[in-house]
């Protein structure tokens, strides 16, 4: 069995195409399918707290209260930069210009998107960290006396918290696979000549990225704009 | 049919033959349509065997497929719409209880039933009712999910923890009927039945006489009583909770402006977390019995709340020396809902225990018997608190409650 | 006797060659091995369960035992049978070569859905050889998550890792249907079973995600201790019914599309004739697909839920009966002057259709709520959805395995055991299974490890019945592998039938097709019935048929 190449593009062919395009299609296709279920994934947890948000109001308002506002409109901003770097690399890699080599332009976006993903997960790690310290990570030690003036009714604040971390962990998961992603590409872009050859995997990785950071848009406000 | 091959359970409630006639509908709903579709390929297959020589050209007619397919479609839906709405009909009309049902009290816990009347008896795993007359049950559980099912009254209802359901019936029949728990609990889930007992009126009255305890509501203001909440709650002095008497049923308003109606969960919810709910008008200091207090204690003091709905007075009901509960001059029977103190003249004693009223909150007394709702070797009903000596640690003095 | 030595299965005959294949019919294999075993457990299972209810006392094992048995039955059947069965098998090995294409869109990602769904097996295992869990498949909280000893966190990893498997698997088929399809395969051009795959993996990839959460937070809960599902601390178990049934109710459909797909291949190859209104039989489907994410709450209709909430679902689940029921009557008018062949895949196929009906019109009775709140939770809903999982599903199954089972291994079956088994199947299986009916209603709940003794009359006929299923199901597993050595060889199309499938050698080249086909026909192009003698290998051909040469 051999390996087809398509006269006009370098990317080997796997077996089930006929042409480069119908496999550029298919994979980004499937990246779409793959966001969907993602959406579906987390759909569930915004299930659970809206159920929650709407039955122990007070509990979410005090919770998070001990949520920082500034590191999260950091890390939001943080992301929706890197964002936006990947999705001006996504344009460049596809320019048939002749006088310009948007190599360095390109590796040098997505480096800064992974360090940018980095800051993002240090921000959030360093936020966790200091929420632990203050016994506020869900279980048997949790620090339920911190909540006893805010009306919030039996152990809802640890709802919060228990949704906070888990979503924002979920989240943090996908973010560590997404950095590692951005700079996997990043790295094959600069060790290579022929950029054209990755233009849709970065296509399909900056499709995740994306997703991943709007994922982030939904949780800033809902865990750290409570009542605000 | 022969007697010892049963085929249907006894029909013994007012919805179970309606319920019987509904499921023979759909029996030959389903009886007709799998008959027909089993004749019909039954006869294709003979007729149209592949060894058989008939005539085989399609009909133009039938090849005008979305006339048929919507004959086809539409007929199962007209089908279908008459059922439900038949089902959607007895659903709801059977949802509420008639006027006045006989409230019964049940507590499901892993992997028995504790069942308790309003008029005061405990069962565990039986239940005796009266023909005729429609029962509600208000029901909880203890920890898991189970679901009190009566094959005879055609009637479940999953029971829940930390929350109540209700469901009622009335039986039609006499007899003893089973009683299954029907939601997978743990190891004795299939041991979890027992029996429901339909009794004749008289029968069931001389029942109820033989059993020798007080009343729920008896058992409930006693509780109150010894648990401290008459303190707040109650007549003569001090007063800091909201008044009981005609509590139970009306509109109230929370401090943070939106009005409640107070039911069963309502008044489940001030006992356990009352800070999640504080009423405008009173101080914010209510403490919570969760823990404190066993479901089936709630449940008795819920039915000692609904005793006095529609009484007087800050507190009256059942309860030693009723007489020098009426009030000397009277009252209206809705207290202001803003601005009150918590204050009422004094209307006399609430019984041999009220001269120990003013207490300290932190020196509440709590019963020894009682044990937390949890798992924790809540057993058997325990046994009423002794009111006479109960909680009468410490001093008698009058003291200003801070 | 010179075998083609150019097909799939004599293309590398390596251990490794097999385990590192992206081969999709190979990987068709593997699953199709892999089931049978997870098969044996369940039904395992299923007779020890049969076996102690033949008398009423709990007398041959304890309560714990039970409990652990039932749940493992529940657990493997569905998320280790049922499920990947007839997709992850025949959907697999058929959608490239049904479609005209040499793979699927992502080979590799093929291969790792297998190893995700044996490492959720291997937890499975696990579970079983630890200790099992006794929670019920439904894993309802509290009880699951503040209450249970046993190993609910294994169990839940082992089906949480399986999803992944339906996910991908559901992503593959999406983008190969869309995108692979050979010149002039035309959407309304394709077989029914694409269309059904299609629809089914609408449901994969949109509901199994909801599951996978909902473990992962029932996991969270156990491991913490918290309180998302448990009132005790805050939380609400009704939220657990509503996450887990959100996907098990389009779970169920995941079970039975695919076997519908399946019967209108038969029911088109054995009446000789096009399916009758294929493209409402298509879009029927769709529309079971799309419908069955909006009736969830139909299993919680006595749970506590809101009247209104039980009206709104009740009206829904009788909506999702008129897309089945069209289906139901397009094949019976699909046998109306056809020319009709009872084979072994056409018995299962009636057989289905048969209690098909059974099994969906008695959940109609079940969407009648007062019906429901009688019957929930007693035998009446095992009766019910065994009659769609095992008298319909099952055997769609089976039908499929016999009726491709020619193109897969190269070989045919004996056609007498083929019916013979077919119908002690069927007769099994009602045996088993219509007494639970009248024990449910007769109120009879489910996973009851004993039960009064009125009821024990219908519990022996149903074990009786049980037992002649399983020697039902026993045969086939005989027999088929006895013609992979011994059986006749098939040729490309012993029955006949249309489809790009038996354009191609029986066994498929590697690469499915020598050339790419280009398609220019409606399907199941029959063209007018009329008489025929035989068709089938399994006697001697009256009309001989060339075993194609195939080129290499």
């Amino acid at each position: 069995m051999s390996i087809q190449y398509s006269s006009t593009q370098t990317v080997p062919l796997a077996l089930p195409y006929d042409n480069a395009d119908q496999q550029r299609e298919a994979a980004v296709f499937g990246m779409w399918i793959f966001l969907a279920t993602e959406v579906l994934f987390f759909g569930g947890l915004f299930v659970a707290y809206i159920v929650y948000r709407y039955e122990y109001p007070a509990a979410f308002k005090a919770g998070s209260a001990h949520l920082s506002i500034m590191s999260g409109a950091v890390m939001t901003a943080v992301l929706l930069l890197g964002s936006l770097l990947v999705a001006i690399s996504d344009v460049l890699i596809r320019r048939r210009v002749h006088d310009s080599d948007p190599r360095k332009a390109i590796v040098r976006n997505l480096a800064i998107t992974t360090f940018l993903g980095v800051v993002f997960l240090s921000l959030e790690f360093y936020e966790w960290g200091q929420l632990i310290h203050e016994g506020f990570f869900p279980g048997p030690q949790f620090n339920l006396a911190r909540f006893a003036e805010s009306g919030a009714g039996g152990r809802s604040p640890e709802m919060f918290f228990c949704l906070f971390f888990f979503m924002t962990g979920l989240h943090a998961f996908h973010m560590i696979i997404g950095v590692a992603l951005i700079g996997g590409v990043a790295t094959a872009l600069y060790r290579t000549d022929n950029i054209a050859r990755h233009a849709n995997l970065l296509e399909n990785i900056g499709l995740y990225w994306h997703f991943v950071d709007i994922i982030w848009v939904f949780l800033f406000p809902l865990f750290y704009l409570v009542e605000a | 049919m022969n007697e010892s091959i049963p085929i249907l359970p006894d029909a013994a409630s007012t919805s179970a033959s309606e319920v019987d006639l509904l499921s023979l509908t759909l029996l030959s709903i389903t009886f007709v349509f799998s008959v027909g579709i089993a004749c019909a390929i039954g006869y294709f297959a003979l007729r149209y065997w592949h060894t058989r020589d008939v005539n085989r050209k399609l009909h133009e007619s039938v090849k005008a497929h979305w006339q048929i397919e919507l004959t086809w479609s539409l007929i199962p839906l007209i089908i279908l719409m008459v059922m439900f709405s038949w089902g959607a009909d007895m659903f709801v009309r059977y949802h509420e209880p008639p006027d006045n049902p006989i409230e019964i009290n049940v507590v499901a816990k892993q992997w028995m039933w504790k069942i308790g009347h309003e008029s005061g008896p405990r069962e565990i795993n039986a239940l005796h009712i009266p023909i005729g007359r429609p029962v509600r049950l208000t029901m909880i559980s203890e920890d898991v999910i189970h679901s009190f099912y009566v094959p005879a009254f055609r009637n479940k209802q999953d029971v829940l923890p930390g929350r109540y359901t209700t469901m009622w019936f009335e039986a039609t029949k006499l007899g003893t009927y089973h009683l299954f728990c029907a939601e997978f609990c743990g190891t004795n889930h299939s041991r979890m039945i027992g029996q429901v007992i339909v009794q004749s009126p008289a029968d069931h009255a001389a029942w109820l006489e033989s059993q020798p305890v007080a009343s729920a509501a008896e058992r409930g203001r006693r509780l109150m009583d010894s648990s401290g909440c008459l303190q707040c709650h109650g007549a003569d002095g001090n007063r800091f909770g909201p008044p009981l008497n005609g509590l139970f049923g009306r509109q109230v308003v929370l401090k943070d402006g939106s009005r409640h109606t107070v039911d069963e969960s309502y008044i489940r919810r001030a006992i356990l977390e009352p800070q999640t709910q504080m009423r405008a008008g009173f101080q914010p200091i209510m403490p919570s019995f969760d823990g404190k207090l066993t479901p089936e204690q709630v449940l008795d003091i819920m039915m000692y709340l609904k005793s006095v709905a529609d009484a007087d007075g800050p507190v009256a009901g059942p309860g030693p020396d009723t007489a020098s509960l009426l009030p000397e001059s009277p009252h209206s029977s809705s207290p202001p809902s803003g601005g009150e103190d918590g204050r009422r003249p004094d209307e006399g004693g609430l019984g041999p225990d009220d001269s120990q009223l003013s207490k300290t909150l932190t020196e509440l007394p709590l019963t020894p018997a009682l044990s937390p709702s949890r798992g924790e070797g809540a057993n058997a009903f325990p046994a009423p608190p002794a009111t006479t000596d109960s909680s009468s640690s410490g001093n008698n003095s009058r003291e200003e409650i801070k | 006797m010179t075998e083609s030595s150019n097909n799939y299965l004599n293309d590398g005959s390596t251990i490794r060659s097999w385990l590192l294949t992206t081969d999709h019919k190979r990987i068709a294999i593997l699953y199709m091995v892999s089931i049978t075993f997870f098969f044996l457990f369940g039904g395992a299972a299923a007779v020890l369960i049969r076996l102690e209810l033949l008398t009423p006392e709990g007398d041959m094992m304890r309560a714990d035992t039970y409990n652990k048995l039932f749940s493992l039955h529940g657990i493997i059947m569905v998320f280790f049978f049922l499920i990947p069965s007839i997709p992850s098998v025949l959907g697999n090995f058929l959608i490239p070569i049904m479609i005209g294409a040499r793979d699927m869109a992502f080979p590799k990602l093929n291969l790792i859905s297998w190893y995700i769904f044996m490492t959720g097996g291997l937890f499975s295992l696990i579970t079983i050889l630890v200790g099992g869990v006794d929670t019920g498949w439904t894993f309802y909280t509290p009880y699951s998550s503040t209450y249970a000893n046993t190993y609910v966190l294994l169990a839940a990893a082992g089906i949480f890792i399986a999803g992944f498997s339906s996910i991908l698997t559901g992503l593959n088929f999406i983008v190969t249907i869309h995108l692979l399809r050979a010149p002039g395969m035309h959407w309304f051009r394709l077989p029914l079973f694409v269309w059904t795959h299609y629809a089914t993996s609408l449901i994969f990839v949109l509901g199994t995600p909801v599951l996978a959460v909902t473990l992962a937070l029932l996991g969270v809960e156990r491991i913490l201790g918290v309180g998302i599902f448990d009132p005790a601390l805050g939380g609400d178990p009704l939220l657990f019914q509503h996450l887990f049934w959100f996907y098990s109710h389009p779970a169920v459909y995941i079970m039975i599309l695919p076997g519908m797909g399946v019967v209108s291949e038969l029911m088109a190859c054995f009446s000789r004739k096009p399916i009758f209104g294929y493209g409402f039989v298509a879009m029927a489907g769709l529309g079971i697909a799309v419908l069955s994410f909006l009736v969830w709450g139909h299993h919680m209709f006595v749970s506590g839920q809101s009247v209104y909430a039980g009206l709104v679902f009740s009206f829904l689940s009788m909506l999702v009966a008129i897309p089945s029921a069209v289906k139901v009557f397009n094949w019976t008018a699909t046998m109306y002057k056809g020319t009709i062949f009872l084979k072994t895949p056409m018995l299962y196929a009636l057989g289905f259709i048969g209690l098909f009906t059974v099994g969906g019109l008695t959940g109609i009775s079940l969407a009648t709520l007062p019906f429901d709140v009688h019957v929930h939770d007693t035998y009446f809903i095992v009766a019910h959805f065994h009659y769609i999982m095992v008298g319909s599903a099952v055997m769609a199954y089976l039908g499929g395995i016999h009726f491709w089972w020619p193109k897969i291994t190269g070989r045919i079956y004996s056609e007498w055991w083929g019916r013979v088994s077919a119908l002690v199947v069927f007769f099994g299986f009602n045996l088993a299974f219509f007494p639970q009916f009248v024990l449910g209603y007769l109120g009879n709940p489910r996973r009851y490890h004993q039960y009064p003794g009125e009821f024990q009359v219908f519990h022996i006929m149903s074990s009786l019945g049980a037992t002649i299923l399983g020697l039902g199901y026993l045969l086939p597993l005989c027999y088929l592998t006895w013609s992979l050595k011994y059986g006749r060889r098939a040729s490309d199309n012993p029955w006949h039938a249309k489809g790009l499938e038996w354009e191609t050698s029986s066994p498929p080249p590697t690469h499915n097709f020598v050339t790419t086909p280009i398609v220019n026909e409606p399907p199941y192009n029959y063209g007018q019935p009329h008489r025929e003698e035989e068709i089938g290998e399994g006697e001697p051909a009256k009309h001989h048929v060339e075993k194609a040469e195939v080129e290499s």
